[in-house]
């Protein structure tokens, strides 16, 4: 085959691809506009009466707004915990490790539902009420592994003579993690984060358990589909979080090229935010990349 | 106690079952095995050995990362046993240099002064004094990942140095570059050294880098030091068959000790033949088994013409090898026992002074003959 004939090939799978990745999901936001009580062609008209009855329903953004900060706290609890477990089964060697390992992994393998059913029955035995808390314990289990796994990669990929040189030079332990190990794990543990988000954002299966009075989106919607008369409110909702995602997406990328460029023109990148910057005196840690990374840049320290 | 830069008492590592020795001992062998050894302060001090003898361990074990399961080690006349490595006075030039990616070339070499909380004034000349040092100046903004390997290596050597530790450790820091640059370096590392005035330890498995760097030469073998001695010593006067043969090139002859007079050793060999030899300290009796020693450049030939002298043996020439600088000649002296003989081609190579299956004469002075350990 020609050169040639290979191109048309390869756009011809990723225009299928992207067929069956985005029709779907163009489809949704446009019924989302659609005036009518269907989700059916053909479309009746132009309306934003759903993005405005998805605005006066309290229930639905309270719900949204309970999963974007379930989503948010568990995940750093997730990579917290993991990152530290990581960083313990990687660098030490110690009886049980492998044990310890797959046990770290089990959650990955075990069905969700069967994890909600046990996580209930623990709680219920130490009198623990149902709420956003014990779904965001469960969400910190389920992630874990992925936080582990993540983070494990990434640290397996590092010298680990760099954390003793970090120590021959004077750092204690924590410091040599401080300086050395995490702004070079940074990337990772954001990923690491995301990642979590995103699981913990449309977790039904172990949410369901798990959830008390106070819904998540995902247990919020899907009691909504007993109503079909809320069903275009439901698909608005849909809509704004995958504008929302896609933004996200977008935005996160923009920062990483943005952080490459300034790389490439010797100005510190993501990872050298935390670095020791022999050129200005002041604050040891220095951010200098604005919004999204400026909330989770740590500051100060020695 | 206080005259030595870094001392080890008897310092043995066992891995897997770390501080109880008494146990371990019997699982493992030891990695490191009761090493005794005194470094004097300004002193150049090569571990040397084959892969695997316990030099880089000993080396880890002077920098902190292990710990030993036996034994003292001294650092400036103090115990640093259970003294964390960041507390240590003695910094590291690791073998993959272990640079941290995500600094500058300054940012590293100012590392440790910056966790040690040297002022930013300070901080910047004591860096760039370093970076001067190793002729790095201009490079001093770059990322390690655009330096190259030669250039790494001294990034390395200048966050050590900065700290001026009272003993630089330096763990086959010249493994990596290609062998004109090693060259090079092995000459900057010594000037440096002797620039600073710094006590180096320095491991390498290399035999000749530790001839030309070193003011002493330890060399270990199966996690035990078996010579501690100046470069020339070690070379000229091995103590044991390991030493002889792993640094440069060296031929054994095993015979017995036939009599002892007057401060000279007659050695009986194989074939009746009856060396006689200074025995240099040795405590021997009549009927000991030893090994003998020496250096292919030190002996001689010579064409059989009769008049056979004390020191020296008669044999075949079996294979003649040009090696450019000299000629290296396998001598057959009787069935399985052979001598090569190394000899300058002073004259050129017009003039092949022997030829293989000649008769020849193997002569050398005595005290060129070294009596081996058993």
């Amino acid at each position: 085959m020609t050169a040639r004939a290979w191109r048309s090939l390869n756009l011809f799978y990723v225009t299928v691809a992207a067929v069956f990745l985005y029709v779907p999901l163009f489809l949704l936001i446009v019924f989302s506009f659609n005036d009518g009580g269907t989700l059916a062609f053909p479309l009746s008209g132009f309306t934003l009466k759903w993005y405005r009855e998805l605005w006066d329903t309290p229930e639905l953004l309270r719900a949204a707004w309970n999963s974007v900060l379930l989503g948010a706290i568990s995940s750093v609890v997730a990579t917290v915990i993991g990152a530290m477990a990581a960083v313990g089964l990687m660098r030490f060697r110690f009886a049980g490790r492998n044990l310890l390992i797959m046990a770290a992994m089990l959650p990955l393998v075990v069905p969700s539902v069967v994890l909600g059913v046990t996580m209930l029955m623990g709680f219920a035995q130490i009198n623990l009420p149902l709420s956003l808390w014990t779904v965001g314990m469960g969400h910190v289990v389920i992630n874990l592994p992925v936080v582990i796994l993540i983070v494990m990669a990434r640290l397996s990929g590092l010298d680990a003579n760099l954390e003793e040189a970090a120590m021959d030079l004077g750092a204690t332990y924590l410091g040599a993690q401080w300086r050395v190990t995490l702004p070079l794990t940074l990337p990772a543990l954001f990923a690491a984060f995301l990642t979590s988000f995103t699981t913990s954002f449309d977790e039904f299966a172990l949410t369901f358990f798990l959830v008390g009075s106070e819904p998540t989106l995902p247990t919020y919607l899907y009691s909504q589909l007993r109503f079909p008369t809320r069903l275009p409110i439901v698909v608005a909702m849909a809509s704004v979080v995958i504008v929302g995602s896609f933004l996200t997406v977008v935005f996160t990328e923009w920062l990483r090229r943005r952080g490459e460029t300034q790389k490439a023109n010797r100005v510190d990148s993501l990872a050298g935010d935390f670095a020791v910057d022999e050129r200005r005196p002041g604050p040891a840690m220095r951010p200098n990349t604005p919004a999204l990374e400026r909330g989770s840049t740590p500051r100060g320290g020695k | 106690m206080g005259e030595f830069a870094v001392q080890l008492q008897r310092v043995t590592k066992v891995y897997g079952e770390s501080r109880r020795p008494a146990q371990a001992a019997g699982i493992q062998p030891a990695a490191v095995n009761a090493v005794d050894l005194s470094v004097t302060p300004g002193e150049f001090f090569t571990l040397l050995g084959p892969s695997g003898c316990g030099k880089t361990t000993t080396l880890r074990l002077i920098a902190g990362f292990e710990q030993a399961t036996a034994g003292d080690i001294l650092i400036q006349g103090k115990r640093m046993n259970d003294v964390p490595p960041h507390l240590r006075p003695v910094n590291t030039v690791f073998q993959n240099y272990a640079l941290f990616p995500h600094l500058t070339v300054a940012q590293n070499v100012g590392f440790g002064l910056k966790v040690k909380h040297v002022g930013a004034p300070e901080r910047e000349r004591r860096a760039a004094e370093a970076l001067e040092m190793v002729r790095l100046s201009e490079l001093a903004q770059r990322k390690p990942s655009q330096l190259s390997g030669g250039q790494q290596q001294r990034v390395a050597l200048a966050r050590a140095i900065v700290n001026r530790p009272a003993v630089l450790l330096l763990d086959e820091p010249l493994g990596a570059l290609d062998l004109k640059l090693r060259k090079a370096m092995q000459l900057e590392l010594k000037h440096l050294q002797a620039q600073l005035g710094m006590t180096f330890i320095y491991v390498t498995h290399d035999q000749e880098e530790a001839l030309i760097m070193s003011d002493r030469i330890a060399v270990m073998n199966q996690g035990e030091v078996l010579q501690i001695d100046t470069p020339a010593n070690i070379y000229e006067r091995p103590a044991t068959r390991f030493v002889a043969d792993f640094i440069g090139e060296s031929n054994f002859l095993q015979g017995a000790v036939d009599d002892i007079d007057e401060g000279r050793v007659v050695v009986k060999l194989p074939g009746a033949l009856r060396l006689s030899f200074a025995p240099n300290g040795h405590a021997l009796h009549k009927g000991q088994d030893v090994t003998l020693a020496i250096r292919p450049e030190k002996l001689g030939l010579a064409h059989r013409n009769g008049s056979e002298t004390p020191n020296s043996l008669t044999g075949v020439v079996r294979n003649i090898a040009y090696l450019g600088t000299d000629t290296r000649y396998t001598v057959e002296l009787w069935p399985d026992a052979a001598l090569v003989v190394r000899m300058q081609n002073v004259h050129g190579a017009n003039r092949p002074a022997f030829a293989v299956g000649d008769p020849i004469r193997i002569e050398w002075a005595p005290d060129d003959i070294q009596l081996l350990q058993q």
